[in-house]
């Protein structure tokens, strides 16, 4: 008689601890360990209450408790507040809140956290994979909720299951359609990009054996779309960063290539440097799906010249965002492939920052260079002279040793063995100690076209680094060093390059045979990019395009009539549903005809009361309409007969005389 | 605030009263079920709308997306509350006479349509007698609801609330069914100790003593129809088969409990006075009578004539376009 009951059901709460325990295992990564160790102790402790072996902790306990977890956190984040520490404060009230619960109530609360924590696990992980593995958890929570608006009386485990899936399923419609019609506001406010998030890539400074072990991961780098022509593999040169510093190791980016102001935001009008680019050719167009990889530069090809919104370039061709890349994003490039930068010359500073070098490094190289000199005449010779030097005896590998202070000198004159970062700094060095200004480009090459679907995958294993020249009357030109020892690298791709290489073939996931494996890899990978591509990269522009297909335009009327058909349409649907489920149920075909017949004669004010038997009610409607008369007393016979007399053959005339019945 | 609150709520309930009559048996459909959100729906509303920030805060579709997931679940679950009561038929049985201050009992019979199915459902007139019900598995279900019996006379319960939080918790949905079921409340039994029954006296003038009434006499053979109180069961047990204990003191005594004798006492008090004599009696075999300003209860006994007599009580002074009932 108490129409709030005082315990959880037992069905609830084994809910309840399921969901918990689906909602905390994305987390597990980066959430701290010992909070597992809380959510067994709390755990066990609501189960011993509703075994009735315990009680409820007293508000001292939970508060120890409450202490513990608030310590913990700040030790094990250092004090630091970022959405990490937000989620795990998150997950800690999630898991505490279940000493809390004792009625009905809490549990939806409970159910509230549970959703937004469900939530922040996609800030985590976004693909495919959590997609359905974050539906599952929201399942398994709705699941809970609906068991405790169940009584326990005529529970069923499946029923719960099934009208779970029936109400998110009906949910679905609504949310595919708010989805696509529902405006991206953008961010509110910015959040601090999380520092460190593990990812392989392109670092910002280059040192021998980087890109070599970076060749070796298998993780996609980014994916491209060609919406003009393909260019050919060896003009696939993705431009990352320009590195023009050296200190006789490592390369970095000059001081002056970092200055912010330099870069030309997309909503600034375009900088003066900006007119020494000659565009040849044909146009390339193209889209690419980046990565998030926590940096701020993107990728693209030579020479750039538009580009999607929220875009700078920089003197280099560096295109850059304001904000790390911490999300997959897409952006749109048009570039001309044939193009003559700088041809009129460079600027003092800019020749001093392209020749320079530690005086000090690399001795023998500086030596042999200056000799080199003596005997050439013009800067081609040289940089043919170079290039000769790497065909006659070097070899590219993915396990070059290990090089000591003075690495351009070691490589080109003992080990001549190497990767492209090898090629690259040693080419540029060379040439800058001859005077000839140069710079090392990074970035990637190549890619590999996926064989279903039309577009192109750069993986980490595509690094690459090579250099560019500044010649007189050409401007700016890409050599490539490590096409005169391995021009295969260039022209069919690293792996058949390294086909020699066992220590790569070790390391590749797959083997050389394009086998089931590869196929199964390829097919995830289009079914991740297809997910990418529609569903995480869906932003404005996408909606715009959806919408002038669909709707035929953006106005706000049409998003309204949208959404409102959308949830008409439902709302029919299940009315039908309901309506078909509450049809009358008739014991035999015959009441069918005699419950309408009862119904026109209510209409006309003479409803048969209940239990009134068919031969007085004909009475009753004869003595106060006598011109029903007829009718009446056959429809009646017809009915008696068929009930009383077993005289089915008379349904028919039933049928008849009911339709033909004029009130 | 108390001058404009009550006119809207009169209003409304007026508006309620037309739209759901009175009656014997009452089907709820779409016109008298009312659906809002719950102020936990309110709450998870709240919650969509943080969560809404978050996504749109780190740009993340996966988190809209589950936004509006959500959001189509709350609108969903309001046609399945909707659905849960839409359908029900519920009719008065019975009820259960009661006295003042003791809880009435009425019978319902509940029964749905032949394939839909109703959860947690819960109805009841008023706070804390609520009672929770399930069509799943069985087509009807008789419940027994209380009402709380505040006031002597016909008990006609007022408006019967039927509500369900099914299926999330965040809509509720309910309807007001005014069910045609009475039941008669009897006066509270007490006896004022200052007014010995010996005052009352009988007509046949023999003295009637407290102490007669517990005077055991002995045994006689059963007879169909006698109280079961009075059947000797310490004695059946033994296999003695069915006696009747037999009292003395009112074997042939014939009591006429008088309101007018009661003088000193306010009406309410003669009344629960000659309610507990009345039970009192019932016990007994002696034959009693009812004398009341308006009516008289000839002499009689049995449970027949004790619920005659019970209900002159509990009608006593009550308008008599009321005392019919229906």
């Amino acid at each position: 008689m108490v129409s709030e009951s005082v315990q959880i059901p037992r069905n609830s709460l084994a809910w309840l601890l399921v969901a918990q325990i689906a909602i905390f295992l994305p987390h597990t990564g980066h959430a701290p360990l010992w909070l597992w160790a809380v959510w067994l102790v709390v755990a066990l402790w609501r189960w011993q209450v509703f075994r009735g072996a315990w009680s409820f902790p007293s508000g001292w306990v939970k508060l120890t408790l409450i202490v513990i977890c608030g310590a913990g956190l700040a030790f094990s984040y250092g004090g630091q507040f970022g959405m990490g520490t937000m989620v795990s404060l998150l997950l800690a009230a999630f898991m505490l809140k279940l000493l809390e619960l004792r009625r009905r109530r809490d549990i939806l609360v409970l159910c509230y956290l549970g959703y937004f924590v469900a939530g922040t696990q996609f800030l985590f992980y976004s693909n495919l994979v959590a997609a359905f593995y974050g539906l599952f958890s929201v399942v398994v929570l709705t699941a809970a909720l609906l068991a405790s608006h169940q009584s326990l009386r005529q529970y069923r485990f499946w029923r719960t299951f099934r009208l779970t899936g029936v109400l998110l399923l009906q949910a679905t419609p609504l949310m595919v359609i708010l989805f696509l019609v529902v405006p991206r506001v953008g961010a509110l406010w910015s959040v601090p990009a999380e520092a460190g998030g593990a990812s392989t890539g392109m670092s910002d400074s280059m040192s021998p054996g980087e890109i070599s072990n970076l060749a070796q991961s298998n993780a996609l780098a980014f994916r491209v779309t060609f919406e003009s022509e393909v260019p050919q593999p060896a003009e696939r040169y993705w431009r990352g960063l320009v590195f023009s510093d050296f200190d006789g190791r490592t390369w970095r980016q000059s001081h002056r290539q970092q200055l912010p102001h330099l870069v030309n935001w997309d909503d600034e009008p375009p900088a003066v440097w900006r007119d020494q680019i000659e565009r040849l050719g044909r146009p390339v167009r193209y889209e690419v799906m980046l990565e998030p990889n926590h940096e701020r530069w993107l990728y693209t090809l030579p020479a750039p010249s538009e580009w999607s919104d929220g875009i700078g370039i920089g003197p280099e061709f560096r295109l850059q965002k304001r904000q790390r890349v911490s999300q997959r994003i897409q952006y749109q490039v048009t570039s001309y492939l044939d193009y003559r930068y700088q041809r009129v010359g460079l600027a003092d500073w800019e020749r001093r920052q392209e020749v320079q070098f530690p005086s000090a490094s690399n001795p023998r190289t500086q030596e042999r260079i200056r000799e080199w000199q003596e005997e050439l005449v013009s800067d081609e010779a040289l940089i043919e002279r170079l290039l000769e030097h790497y065909r006659a005896s070097f070899h590219y590998t993915l396990q070059p040793q290990t090089l000591g202070r003075h690495s351009v000198d070691e490589f080109l004159w003992d080990t001549q063995a190497g990767f492209c970062e090898h090629f690259a700094s040693s080419f540029v060095f060379a040439l800058r100690v001859a005077g000839i200004p140069a710079r090392v480009v990074v970035g990637y090459q190549g890619g590999e076209r996926s064989t279903l679907e039309d577009y192109w995958i750069v993986r980490q294993r595509d690094a690459h680094a090579w250099a560019e020249v500044w010649l007189e009357d050409q401007g700016w030109v890409r050599f490539d060093p490590t096409t005169a020892v391995a021009p295969e690298r260039i022209e069919l791709g690293l792996n058949e390059a390294l086909a020699q290489d066992e220590a790569f073939q070790a390391s590749r996931t797959f083997g050389a045979d394009r086998g089931l494996l590869l196929q199964l890899s390829l097919r995830w990978d289009l079914l991740n990019y297809q997910w990418n591509r529609w569903v995480l990269g869906y932003d404005n522009r996408l909606q715009d395009r959806w919408m002038e297909n669909w709707l035929g335009g953006r106005d706000p009327w049409r998003v309204a009539v949208a959404i409102l058909l959308t949830g008409g349409v439902l709302v029919t649907f299940m009315v039908l549903v309901i309506l078909w489920q509450q049809r009358p149920h008739y014991r035999y075909p015959a009441d069918r005809y005699y419950a309408r017949f009862c119904a026109r004669l209510a209409r006309a004010g003479l409803s048969r009361s209940r239990g009134e038997d068919p031969r007085a009610y004909a009475h009753r409607v004869i003595a106060a309409r006598p011109d029903l008369a007829e009718p009446v007393e056959r429809i009646t016979r017809y009915y008696e007969w068929i009930i009383y007399g077993d005289d089915h053959s008379a349904l028919e005339q039933l049928r008849g005389a009911v339709k033909g019945l004029k009130v | 605030m108390q001058a404009i609150k009550q006119p809207i709520q009169n209003g409304f309930r007026r508006w309620i009263e037309r739209r759901s009559p009175r009656a014997d048996e009452v089907l709820l459909r779409h016109k008298t079920i009312y659906v809002l959100p719950t102020r936990q729906g309110v709450g998870f509303m709240v919650m969509l709308l943080l969560l809404w920030v978050l996504g749109t805060n780190y740009q993340n579709n996966l988190i809209l997306g589950l936004v509006f997931l959500l959001i189509g679940l709350v609108f969903v679950s309001v046609v399945h509350a909707f659905r849960n009561l839409s359908g029900l038929r519920l009719k008065g049985l019975r009820g259960t006479p009661a006295f003042v201050g003791d809880l009435a009992e009425f019978e319902l019979l509940i029964s749905r349509a032949p394939s839909a199915r109703h959860e947690s459902i819960s109805l009841g007139w008023e706070e804390g007698l609520f009672c929770e019900l399930d069509l799943i598995d069985h087509s009807e279900a008789r419940v027994t609801l209380s009402h709380r019996a505040r006031r002597r006379g016909w008990l006609r319960p007022e408006r019967l609330l039927i509500e369900s939080h099914f299926p999330l918790g965040l809509i509720r949905a309910w309807s007001w069914a005014y069910l045609d079921v009475q039941t008669l409340v009897y006066p509270k039994p007490c006896s004022s100790k200052e007014i010995p029954l010996a005052h009352m006296t009988t007509d046949s003038g023999e003295r009637l003593s407290r102490e007669n009434q517990e005077e055991f006499q002995g045994f006689r053979a059963y007879q169909e129809g006698a109280p079961l109180t009075h059947v000797a069961w310490k004695l059946y047990a033994r296999g003695a088969g069915m006696h009747l204990k037999e009292y003395m003191g009112f074997q042939s005594e014939q009591v006429w409990l008088d309101w007018h004798r009661l003088a000193g006492l306010d009406q309410e008090s003669r009344l629960s006075q000659l309610c507990y004599w009345v039970l009192e009696f019932g016990k007994t075999t002696a034959e009693y009578g009812l004398r009341l300003p308006s009516v008289v209860v000839p002499l009689g006994r049995g449970a027949d004539h004790q619920r005659r007599v019970l209900k002159e009580l509990a009608l006593y002074g009550i308008d008599s376009d009321e005392r019919s009932g229906w």
